[in-house]
């Protein structure tokens, strides 16, 4: 991609993809999705959910599946509040970009 | 290289991290491996590139939560622009902040520090800050009342003007050559009078919506930047 993610933005998309399942959704599954979007390496995404974790944005608890525990993520009542905010930013700053590139007006 | 092999040198790599840290990621490269399927094994590993990779990412999300301003790509790495994360936080309600608007990992600490300082600082601070105000009012004061007695000063000498010409036209048949003179002193005091005056109304005209813009501005300001370091914004 021509375009660099920054934390931030990865921060964002991770909760987006992370809320999508109410009942919370692990590691693997968050990487391959993430992937979907953006271009990222494998190992990039665990310090990325550590961090959230520890900022109380996501919560873990563990569930047993196949034998084993499985990890699973989930947000917590301040993650959804990050990723609202980080909604309503990006869709201010994308609108702007979009409009410049149309051509259209894009006034504050 | 296998799974075993790869975690166990992950595990070695990670060997100087709190336990804490080793064993949640640890455990998180378990499940991930698990979750990726034992035929998915080698690809995984290709994909995660090296145990000393991994490693590193692990650590470097640990030293300093803003650090990872990059993402390894199968290019390698590739630096972020720095994204200004403290004003993001600003705009988040409730938020905790990470700083006050110093970088570093000291950020908490410099918070607190700051908090510390400002609170010492009080007895000093808000005199401090009376008497600025009070300075600022104090001159905005004085140059309206400067300009305004201009105005007024125009009016007396335009009234003084108009005495004295009509004193000097009530005599100009007795006095002539006197009445003359008066005439012409009320003339030149009639003339000098408005200038002040028009000069003094034509600056209060400009200087009261400037000052007002200034002071709504400057007020504005600061309930702006109240509300920032709060997050309402």
């Amino acid at each position: 991609m021509v375009f660099n993610t920054g934390s931030a933005l990865l921060d964002a998309i991770v909760l987006a993809i992370v809320s999508k399942d109410a009942d919370g959704t692990y590691g693997y599954k968050i990487t391959q999705d993430v992937r979907t979007v953006i271009e990222l390496s494998e190992s990039t995404l665990y310090p990325v959910l550590r961090r959230l974790q520890k900022d109380e944005c996501l919560e873990v608890y563990d569930k047993e599946c196949a034998g084993r525990n499985r990890r699973y993520y989930k947000l917590t009542e301040r993650g959804y509040a990050m990723l609202k905010m980080y909604d309503e930013e990006w869709r201010s700053y994308s609108q702007k970009v979009t409009g410049l590139f149309e051509g259209g007006k894009f006034d504050e | 290289m296998n799974k075993q092999q790869f975690m166990g040198e992950l595990k070695q790599l990670l060997g100087d991290i709190p336990a804490v840290e080793r064993d949640e990621a640890l455990n998180y490269y378990e499940d991930y491996f698990a979750d990726a399927g034992e035929e998915n094994e080698a690809e995984i590993i290709a994909k995660l590139q090296s145990p000393e990779q991994v490693a590193y990412t692990i650590k470097a999300g640990l030293a300093d939560p803003d650090s990872i301003e990059g993402e390894f790509t199968e290019s390698g790495f590739r630096a972020y622009e720095k994204y200004d994360k403290d004003e993001l936080a600003n705009t988040i309600p409730n938020t905790e902040k990470r700083g006050f608007g110093f970088n570093g990992q000291n950020g908490r600490n410099n918070l607190i520090f700051a908090i510390i300082i400002l609170v010492l600082l009080c007895p000093i601070l808000l005199p401090a800050l009376g008497s600025v105000f009070g300075v600022i009012f104090g001159l905005v004061a004085a140059i309206f009342g400067v300009v305004f007695a201009l105005a007024i000063a125009g009016i007396a000498i335009i009234v003084a003007g108009a005495v004295v010409l009509v004193a000097g036209i009530l005599n100009i048949s007795s006095y002539l050559m006197g009445s003359v003179v008066l005439i012409g002193v009320a003339l030149m005091l009639l003339g000098f009078g408005s200038i002040i005056f028009t000069a003094g109304t034509k600056i209060i005209a400009k200087l009261l919506p400037a000052i007002v813009r200034i002071v709504t501005t400057f007020c504005k300001k600061i309930v702006n930047a109240i509300n920032r370091k709060r997050g309402y914004v």
